[in-house]
Order: C-alpha cells, then structure tokens, then sequence
C-alpha cells in the first residue's frame, strides 16, 4: 500500500545570472528557505535528492555540506531537463513506499560557467558531434509545425509576449520586462525561425521542495498541497520518420500522469510547462489536451492560457521568462504550482486553483524526439 | 567471454567513422546497416538492432535521394563551428531519417522537396566539416 505524498514547504532563489556564486552557494538558500515554509529542521528530513543537468559531481553533497545536513542519504540525479523533476519523483516514491516520513528534493544549474551559447550537449552524440544545437532542434519542429498547421513567426512571437506579461508580476523571474511581438521578431536570429526572445535564457538557478508524509502533513504546514501523480517516461528510440509536431513523449507521460491522477485536462486549473522555446508551449497545449490538434495558435491568442483565463499556463513566466537553469526548471515549477495552489501568488494568482500540472522535458540525443518526460499533478 | 565488437571508431572519427561513406561513380553514398532478422535500417551504425535486439547487422548503402522533413539554419553554436550553417533531418526510402548538413540557399528550401548527397565541401581552415551533405535536386520557386 503506497502511502499519499504531500509538499510542506518550497523555496526558490530568483533565476538570473551569478557568474561569481558556486553552484553551492545558490543551492543552500533555497534548501533553507524551503525548510524554513515548511517549519522543518535539517533533523527532520530522512533523505535528500538534488537534480542537476551540468553541474558537476556531488551537487548534493556540496549544497548540503554548507547547511550542517551532509551525512544523510544524498541522491544525485541526472536526467537531462527534467533532473529536478525526476529527483521528485524519487523523493515522491521514497515517501510513498513508507522509507522515509520527509525528505527534501532539489533542483540546481549554473549555466553561467558556460560562458553563454547554446546549453553544451553530449559531444559522443553523433548528431551533436555534427553541429546539432538545442535551439535548432527545436526550431525544426517549430518550422514543420508552422508548415503543417499554417502558424506564423508573428504568432510564436505571441508567445513571449504573454511570457513576459506573466513574468512581469513575478519577483523570481530572470526577464520581467514585458515585450512586443515587433520585438521578439526584431531579436536577433538564433536558429532560424527562432530569434533570441523565442529562446529560454541562459542562466543560473536553485529551487528545493520538502515532501511529508500526508497523513503527517498538518503538523507541519497549515496548507499541505498533495502530490496526486508523479510520473516519469523516457523517450522511444526511432531511427526512421517521427512526427516532431507532436511531442509523442508528453502525450504519452500526460496520458498516463492523468489516469494516475484520476484527472483529465478539463480538471487542470493552472499549468506550468516546458516552454523552453515558444512553439513549444503551443505543441504541449495540443498534447495536455488543453486543445485539439492544430489548435493551439486559437487557443493562445483567446486569451485562455493568460492568467484571467480558463486555464493558465506558465503563470511564472516559464521557462522562456523565468528562466531555465536547466535542472532548476522542474523544482521551480513545483514551487510556483503549490505557491498558486496555496494562494500566494499576489498579482499573479489563478483565483480558486485547486489542481495544477507541471512539465518537464529534455531531450538532446540522436534517435530520441525527447529523452525523458516528468509530469507531476497537484491539489488542494 | 563477451565479444565485443562495434562498428564505430571514435578513434579514427570523433564525428562519423569513415566506413558510413563509400565512394560511388556519382560521388558518395551513406552506409547504415540493415537488420537482417527485422529488417529495420539503421544510421549511423551500431552493434545491435534497437527494435529486436539483433547482433545480425549488414552493412546497407542508403538511397542517395531524399525529401527534406524540417530545417533550421544556425546562428549560434560552440565552437569550432563557423555559423550560419544550415542542418536539417533527410527521410530517406527504406524508412530511414538522417540529420544532415544542408546546402544551398536557405531561403529556396521548402518543406518535403526533394534532396540529394553530395560530399562536403572542404571547410575553412579550423573551422568544423559536415561529414557529407544534402541538397535540393530540383529548383523551387522561392
């Protein structure tokens, strides 16, 4: 009998760029902060999972080193992405299987180490080794979805345009200036259809979650927000034709998150997806069932997917907003969906969200579409 | 005693080895491989078919002509490579997709027109190479 999961505390830095700050050092005060919401102490948590993209050897033991807390059972997980999202999962199922009653789950990326560009990707890939780049792997998909369903570059541009219009009303956010569709299409050009504002930014970034035991929740937090699904898929390898205008992976993981869930898309109050690029966010509105096939641009420019809207998406300001520290992502998106949940969200709250999704995908690897796919499911 | 025995050689290619490029009297041709229990084709090579698990692999020389599924031209890439470039993914007949260079004008290329491969060009001194290239076979209107 696998026991319910809830989250009892979140805590997130703001995404932007810390060139001079150690991956440790922007780890540990989102740890405490997260701690500090859910009124644990480090003695209270029976393990610890940290996600990270690029960061290196032992990201967890280095963050909770600083924090007194190393010397518990430290899991350091790499999934692309959707590391931060994947170490919730594990902390999820550690919970749920009755292991430990809380533990902690972190998301954490300095992509600022980089020194700008494309995130750097496996060079033993042989597409990679041959001059694939994140932006155009997207933009290919982009490019035969704009072929296929007739959306113009002034329409992706709109979707920056609501990013921002979010993202202004959120303090954690990298980019909170709003924009106009004249001047994400004036940015310069990055991978064709793509320009520079159609892209995620690069940048640095930690976000950390506690899980409780649900039926020992309320003795921690007033307003404990439970885990409904957790799930993770991995990508199908194709050598031959796919389909890049529906992302196979994201349908398939949401089909399977919502029976887990019991819940379907119409149920879904506020979403938090991977918009790492802006086509991107169209083709999961079209995948989560949000829309029908094809319909995604209508969708958008309804005006349903804004906040005021019948199911806003990307409320934070997204990845294309927020930012994308890369396996920081699917931890902050946890943060912003419980925040919601629990109405915190001052200017940026969905009134009366009860249910919220987040989404994290990766991917980079010759054959996948996408590597690896984790949906999680909230309510209240 | 496991056998091990894979076709690909980082050593001799950090990007493509040299045996999935034949010459051919019309210029080059791509060598996959085609699983001989499924049938499946596969490139670039490998040591065992992903769809039955099948160590029982021959080389196949692919069709040269293909039809061009998406591109994307690049303006941002580490180095050593020198942008713009154009990439984009070849469905070729016998059910397989290449990531792929392309040449010529960006701007005359088009959704599913039909492309072919030719060897690539020398590249710029330091900068990278595509191992092999496609490009469009007939003239489009722009």
């Amino acid at each position: 009998m696998m026991r319910e999961v809830a989250v009892i505390g979140t805590g997130m830095i703001r995404f932007g760029k810390y060139p001079d700050v150690s991956l440790a050092d922007l780890g540990w005060p989102a740890a405490r902060q997260a701690m500090d919401d859910a009124g644990v102490e480090p003695e209270d948590i029976g393990a610890l999972f940290c996600g990270t993209g690029l960061g290196g050897p032992m990201p967890g033991q280095r963050i909770f080193g600083r924090l007194g807390m190393a010397g518990l059972p430290i899991i350091n997980v790499e999934n692309a992405c959707s590391s931060g999202s994947s170490a919730l999962n594990l902390g999820h199922t550690a919970i749920a299987s009755g292991r430990y009653d809380i533990v902690m789950v972190m998301g954490v990326e300095k992509l600022t180490k980089f020194n700008g560009g494309p995130i750097p990707l496996e060079k033993e890939d042989w597409e990679v080794a041959n001059g694939l780049v994140m932006p155009a792997l997207y933009a290919m998909r982009a490019r035969r979805y704009m072929h296929e369903h007739g959306a113009t570059p002034e329409q992706l541009a709109g979707v920056v345009v609501k990013s921002r219009r979010h993202a202004a009303l959120n303090p954690d956010a990298q980019l909170r200036g709003e924009t106009t569709v004249e001047e994400v299409l004036a940015s310069r050009m990055i991978a064709d259809p793509f320009t520079l504002f159609q892209c995620c930014p690069t940048g640095d970034g930690a976000a950390a979650v506690v899980l409780c035991a649900a039926d020992l929740a309320s003795r921690y937090s007033p307003r404990p927000v439970k885990v409904q699904a957790s799930h993770v898929a991995s990508g199908h390898f194709e050598s031959g034709p796919r389909d890049m205008t529906v992302p196979e992976i994201t349908v398939r993981c949401a089909a399977e998150t919502y029976e887990e869930a019991g819940l379907g898309p119409e149920d879904i109050d506020v979403a938090e997806v991977h918009d790492a690029f802006t086509s991107a966010e169209l083709m999961y509105y079209e995948a989560f069932g949000f829309c029908r096939r094809g319909e995604a641009v209508q969708l958008l420019e309804s005006g349903a997917t804004s906040l005021g809207g019948r199911i806003p998406v990307n409320p934070s300001g997204g990845l294309l907003s927020k930012g994308h520290p890369v396996a920081a992502t699917g931890a902050a998106q946890v943060v912003e969906v419980v925040r919601q949940l629990q109405g915190r969200c001052g200017k940026r709250q969905v009134e009366g969200a009860k249910v919220g999704l987040t989404h994290a995908t990766g991917g980079g690897i010759s054959g996948f579409d996408h590597g690896v796919c984790a949906i999680h499911i909230f309510t209240v | 005693m496991i056998e091990f025995d894979t076709p690909l050689v980082p050593g001799a290619n950090a990007r493509l080895s040299p045996d999935h490029l034949r010459p051919t009297a019309a210029g080059v041709a791509l060598v996959g491989q085609r699983c001989q229990d499924c049938g499946r084709t596969l490139f670039p090579k490998t040591g065992i078919c992903p769809g039955c698990r099948s160590e029982n692999l021959a080389d196949a020389e692919l069709p040269a002509q293909g039809t061009l599924y998406s591109w994307s031209v690049v303006y941002a890439a580490p180095k050593p490579w020198r942008t713009p470039y154009t990439i984009g993914y070849v469905d070729l007949a016998g059910d397989v997709r290449v990531f792929s260079h392309i040449a010529g004008d960006p701007a005359t290329l088009r959704v599913g027109m039909p492309v072919a491969l030719s060897a690539a060009p020398e590249a710029d001194d330091g900068a990278a190479a595509a191992p092999f290239v496609f490009q469009p076979t007939a003239k489009e209107n722009a």
